[in-house]
């Protein structure tokens, strides 16, 4: 630790490694993009991605801020129910695994997640879907710029604003020139350093604070923390199952994967990512239940990962978390630019205001939608709103109303556009009213029982069959 | 599209601003620390009630020396139950794992360095609360896995009929 200032690395180290990232993930980009001939290439990588690429894809992007930096902080807030629980959003991905099988045989031609909502569902609950994907994209965007900020400086003390442009800078670059293939090869590539890096934390944290001592701290003077019947923590758990669920299940960033994916890659890949993931949170929460025993009290719940790692393993220990965390952030960060300019350049430019685009003009419209989500996410950040966890919760009340709509939309021809358009605007409503009355760890609960409950209904009394072939919607032929 | 070659330039560009940035003044900022005479810190707390029993301690200015937070469990603190050191020259620190109670902090009275005396308490949700939700969300979950389940099973059988 820094003697004078108290922070693990000095200002200048830490802007190095940003800037030495920075230029290695953009040349990286740029060397990958060179592929990239027509929209379909830079949107969904050629529909080519093999095994091996789409199962750390699909991990790496899932190991993101919350992994990283809001698994420790729930733990810091919640104790083992924080870590366990948040554990469980492993389970997100397991379950879109047969749901992204299902997608691939239903819209081999599809795009987005929008593009389902469209045709099985009709405008109505387009609208609703795509004001919700919004919400839910920019939610986490900012919380992804923001953790670039809080990690920087809670390991170097450099001002939020530097380490927060840098990475938003970084990402929307080596996306912009690379699309999804530069999204997923950089994915592999931060997925095998997340693995091995938070590995190496977790060894040299338990190596030299024993778990005897943290145990022991914990019970003395915090112990709620180890208290199985903690109820706010136990509001919490299945709270953020649903909130996980619901963040993969209508995200364009997983549907878009799925539809990337080679053959009946998807299934196995999702599988397998889920259980890669599964025991990420469990380490880099553990980390964080170290800290009353380092007498780290963090100035916000979110910056206790990073500043415990640092305390304990130094300054290389603090290198290693940055290349990690920051790894967690670019691997996130990149596939939800992509997937959201992929949806304003589909759903809402071409299939609503330019229908006659040519591949080029789309191509184009895509770079610029990268860009522009870049400068937004840049001006959301800059006030630095709330705590990581608060604001992701936030869009939990938004993303779980849309579970039960998509889940029966893939597999049930009777539910109806009125109802899911519904169920996911109530259900949203609902969510926003838990988190405003009660906390943050019940908004995507409530927001998923409401949601439920009116898609139950739907389905009660619908006599409706949709034609599952309406979802393959041919590409009229452009130039 | 952007042009490659400008768009590399003023990526570059940005990124050399961004090195070049001046460093957040915590760098600087303990060094001239017992220079300081007898300064009176405000303390705050995010909450009088927490629910979750973790919370925010804020003072209103950054420490310009080390600093050390005191708990007890009465406002006279005739006993003190906890120290916490405070992290650099932030101005917050989050407190977390209270059990139900009442709860008093302030600044450790030592040269240079005093502060007002805040109250918290804390009241955790009661078990009844916390079991309803935890079921409710049990069972939601448990209905959706057999949906999505049986329905995903009876797809494929159809498709391979």
């Amino acid at each position: 630790m820094n003697e004078v200032s108290g922070f693990a690395l000095s200002s200048s180290l830490g802007l190095t490694l940003v800037v030495l990232f920075g230029i290695a993930w953009i040349a990286f980009g740029w060397y990958l993009g060179r592929a990239n001939k027509t929209h379909e290439d830079f949107a969904l990588a050629g529909r080519n991605v093999g095994f091996a690429l789409a199962a750390a894809t699909a991990m790496a992007t899932w190991v993101t801020s919350n992994t990283t930096l809001v698994a420790p902080q729930l733990t810091y807030q919640f104790g083992v129910w924080g870590m366990v629980g948040y554990s469980f959003a492993a389970l997100g991905l397991i379950l879109f695994a047969p749901l992204a099988a299902r997608i691939k045989r239903l819209m081999p031609n599809g795009y987005t997640s929008g593009d389902f909502i469209r045709l099985r569902y009709g405008r109505a609950a387009w609208w609703v879907f795509i004001i919700i994907s919004v919400v839910y994209a920019f939610g986490w965007l900012v919380s992804l710029g923001m953790a670039g900020g809080i990690l920087l400086e809670a390991l170097s003390g450099l001002d939020y604003h530097i380490g927060m442009s840098a990475i938003l800078l970084i990402c929307v670059g080596y996306t912009l020139f690379g699309g999804l293939r530069a999204v997923i090869a950089t994915d592999f590539i931060q997925a095998l350093i997340i693995i091995v890096g938070v590995v190496l934390i977790a060894w040299f944290l338990i190596d030299t604070v024993s778990l005897e001592s943290i145990h022991q701290e914990v019970k003395s003077n915090h112990p709620q923390l180890l208290d199985l019947l903690f109820p706010a923590a136990i509001m919490f758990l299945f709270n953020n199952i649903f909130f996980g669920l619901g963040e993969i299940f209508h995200s364009n960033v997983w549907w878009s994967r799925a539809l990337a994916f080679k053959g009946k890659v998807a299934f196995k890949a999702y599988l397998l990512g889920g259980l890669l993931w599964l025991p990420i949170p469990i380490v880099t929460g553990f980390i964080a239940l170290a800290a009353p025993q380092l007498g780290i009290f963090p100035p916000s719940a979110d910056m206790v990962g990073p500043m415990v790692a640092a305390e304990v393993l130094g300054k290389i220990g603090a290198v290693v978390v940055f290349i990690v965390v920051f790894s967690a952030l670019a691997s996130s960060l990149d596939s939800l630019l992509a997937a959201t300019s992929d949806l304003v350049t589909r759903d809402i430019y071409h299939k609503y205001l330019k229908p006659q685009a040519s591949d080029q003009h789309l191509l184009r419209f895509n770079r610029y939608s990268i860009l522009g989500l870049g400068i937004v996410t840049w001006l959301f950040c800059l006030p630095q709103i709330a705590t990581l966890g608060a604001l992701l919760n936030f869009a939990g009340a938004f993303v779980a109303s849309t579970i039960f709509p998509v889940v029966l939309g893939l597999y049930q021809r009777k539910l109806t556009g009125t109802y899911a358009a519904a169920a996911m605007a109530l259900g949203t409503l609902s969510g926003l009213v838990g988190y405003f009355t009660i906390g943050f760890y019940v908004a995507a609960l409530l927001s998923c029982i409401v949601s439920a409950a009116l898609c139950g209904f739907g389905l009660l009394t619908s006599q409706a069959r949709f034609d599952w072939q309406q979802l393959n919607e041919k590409e009229e032929p452009t130039s | 599209m952007p042009k490659l070659d400008g768009l590399s330039i003023h990526i570059a560009l940005l990124l050399l601003i961004t090195l070049l940035a001046r460093p957040a003044a915590a760098q600087q900022a303990s060094t001239a620390a017992e220079t300081q005479q007898n300064i009176d810190y405000q303390l705050t707390l995010s909450t009088e009630r927490s629910r979750e029993g973790y919370f925010v301690v804020a003072i209103d200015q950054a420490p310009q020396t080390k600093m050390v937070l005191q708990q007890s469990a009465s406002a006279d603190f005739s006993s003190v139950t906890a120290e916490f050191d405070w992290f650099g020259d932030f101005t917050e620190m989050t407190l977390t794992g209270f059990s139900d109670g009442e709860y008093y902090f302030r600044l450790k009275s030592v040269a240079g360095v005093s502060s007002n005396v805040v109250q918290l308490r804390v009241e955790h949700y009661s078990q009844w609360q916390a079991y309803s939700l935890f079921f409710i969300g049990f069972l939601l979950f448990s209905v959706l896995v057999v949906t999505l389940i049986t329905l995903h099973v009876r797809t494929r059988r159809q498709e391979v009929a």
